[in-house]
């Protein structure tokens, strides 16, 4: 009971400055210190959209022990929205289909660091004018102690510290009036290159040509809200479109709009036969391993996969973050499966139980099913029971790609 | 990334990662206790009544089974299990407290009396409670169902709470809100999607013509 007594007055204690924090406080349009040009008035006349990347508006993670989502990704949008509001009145935050015009286009990309009970919130930031001609660009900190993660206190104060200097470098640089910048851009008809940070991949992934339209099959994880995804194959990386995808599979397609010779066609009856030996290619650890494909081998391990999964069979070629998407290639060269999924093993370690190789791929009858749907062409052959892994091996490394989404 | 919990033959957790880098959404969830009046009618002839919907994991933060037995009981939710660790649909409830900047201020003086007078006070806490329905497709969030409510509650460090934290009402009120998430959820035009793609793909799997329209029972 003592110990619960002294828990409650720390905790008592440590919401002081929460309190001190709390973001219901109305935001100082200018940090200390700071001063506008002569003449200058806030709010300013010029109407601003700001673009954060989804991941980081989305961004949350759950406190168990305290039973509440600390949701960074919320503060970091109620900062930019009511900060904005303070230096420019007629702002918005703006989705990438947004046909709302502007006149500056603000493009964000947040980076947290924490360091010793401190939040900071980086800012990199370019700015846009309707034109979409790169007017302004740099970069800017704000740090606050964590506080309380409940109310994201901590987090909501760094990036209006951040987000403030941001506004200033605008103001100050750029001198904006509704004249200067008349708000004739939407964010609909903006290249999306301009907005994604090249410097931060949101995902990275496996894919493989599927047709000879240059069509990539991959998993839908690896390209979900990707704003950009870049297809690259022995150095070369081209923009990819995605034109069909399915969450509930765990599949997409991805368009290139570059004709190849070489891809995987479907095991015809879609068989799989149990202890088969199978290759799998992938682009694993993106920036830690060279760029070149990841080649395993293994075999059908089951037919079925995790209790609850759909269309889905086991393998135990091994593969790492980022060979989701690669396929799994029979020894006769056919297409058996798009790699999805494995266990985690770090996690089964903790209980004291190690697995191996135990890995996950959506079966390619669903996938046929899947490309007949969106009208995708790919090719079906017989099934070749003579083949041996040199077969498996050229046809997968003949056709697999490693894939970045950049938001 | 995926974190999914699993538990077999008592041998405790394992989990599920999905591979590239993509950002992590799972998270624990509560199960909490039952409430709504239609959740316990008997199941009607299949041929008129509510269509189940297709197998779904259940992942809880609040209250125990409770919230879980309630919506398992709504006719649409009987493919609900909390096992299916494998399943690429998951329905996830998980709450949060949310402090009012009034609730804060006076729970903190709260908190230091009852500290001061070594528990016998107990800590007056003022805030929203508030329940999230997520339904998840391979780690995207297809749908929410937000529900929030002020609570004034009173905790007495040394009384066994057997509400899970949330207080009689917020107990109460927790398992009211299973009764309105099962009304909204009829008419989720993106879960009548998903329920119509699911029948496609794995019309074995479906008990029926399945799909999120339907009498509550």
């Amino acid at each position: 009971m003592l110990a619960r007594l002294i828990l409650m007055l720390a905790l008592a204690s440590l919401s002081m400055p929460a309190l001190a924090a709390s973001k219901t406080k109305a935001p100082n349009p200018l940090p200390k210190g700071v001063t506008l040009p002569k003449g200058m008035t806030l709010p300013n006349g010029t109407t601003v959209a700001a673009y954060v990347p989804a991941a980081r508006r989305k961004s949350r993670f759950y406190v168990a022990t305290g039973g509440f989502w600390a949701q960074p990704g919320r503060a970091l949008e109620d900062s930019v929205t009511s900060t904005l509001q303070g230096f420019f009145a007629d702002s918005f935050m703006a989705a990438l289909d947004d046909a709302r015009p502007y006149g500056l286009l603000l493009v964000l990309h947040p980076e947290l660091k924490f360091d010793q009970g401190n939040v900071t919130t980086n800012l990199s930031y370019r700015v846009y004018d309707p034109a979409d001609k790169l007017v302004l660009e740099g970069k800017q900190a704000g740090s606050a102690p964590i506080g309380d993660l409940s109310n994201g206190a901590g987090f909501y104060r760094s990036a209006t510290k951040a987000m403030q200097l941001v506004l200033v470098d605008v103001i100050k640089q750029l001198t904006p009036d509704a004249t200067k910048y008349a708000a004739t851009g939407t964010l609909a008809d903006i290249d999306a290159s301009l907005l994604v940070d090249r410097e931060q991949q949101v995902a990275s992934g496996t894919g493989f040509y599927i047709n000879t339209d240059g069509q990539v099959l991959t998993a839908a994880h690896v390209v979900n809200e990707c704003v950009v995804v870049d297809v690259k194959r022995d150095g070369v990386a081209v923009p990819g479109r995605v034109i069909a995808s399915s969450n509930l599979l765990d599949v997409a397609v991805i368009d290139t709009g570059k004709p190849v010779e070489r891809f995987l066609p479907l095991r015809k009856g879609n068989e799989i036969v149990l202890g088969e030996g199978i290759t799998n290619v992938g682009y694993p650890l993106q920036k830690v391993l060279a760029a070149s494909p990841n080649l395993t081998r293994g075999n059908v391990s089951s037919r079925g996969a995790l209790e609850g999964s759909v269309g889905q069979f086991q393998f135990s070629a091994p593969i790492q973050p980022g060979s989701s998407g690669g396929p799994v290639v029979s020894d006769g060269g056919e297409l058996l499966g798009v790699t999805v999924g494995t266990l985690n093993a770090a996690k089964l370690a903790e209980s004291g139980v190690l697995p191996q190789n135990v890995n996950f791929a959506l079966d390619a009858r669903h996938v046929a099913q899947f490309l007949r749907k969106h009208g995708v062409p790919f090719t079906e052959v017989e099934p070749n029971f003579k083949g041996d892994m040199r077969t498996a091996n050229d046809a997968a490394l003949a056709t697999v790609l490693s894939l970045s989404c950049y938001q | 990334m995926h974190c999914i919990s699993l538990r077999r033959t008592g041998l405790a957790l394992a989990y599920l990662a999905v591979l590239p880098l993509a950002t992590a959404q799972d998270a624990p969830v509560m199960m909490d206790a039952p409430v709504m009046q239609t959740v316990v009618a008997p199941p009607p002839p299949a041929a008129s009544g509510p269509r189940p919907l297709p197998p779904m994991r259940w992942f809880g933060t609040v209250a125990g089974e409770e919230l879980y037995k309630l919506v398992k009981a709504d006719p649409r939710f009987t493919q609900l299990n909390s096992e299916l660790i494998g399943s690429p649909v998951l329905l996830r409830v998980s709450h949060s407290f949310e402090a009012t900047s009034g609730g804060k201020a006076a729970g903190l003086a709260s908190a230091i009396l009852a500290g001061s007078t070594l528990g016998l006070l107990p800590v007056v806490m003022n805030n929203d409670l508030i329940i999230n329905y997520e339904l998840v497709v391979n780690g995207t969030t297809l749908s929410t169902y937000t529900y929030r409510k002020n609570f004034t509650r009173s905790v007495n460090i040394y009384a066994k709470d057997e509400t899970y934290g949330l207080g009689k009402e917020g107990l109460a009120w927790a398992k009211s809100t299973v009764g309105e998430f099962l009304n909204a959820v009829r008419d989720d035009a993106k879960l009548a999607e998903l329920v119509a793609e699911y029948e496609f793909y794995f019309p074995e799997k479906t008990e029926g013509p399945a799909g999120p329209s339907g009498s509550n029972g």
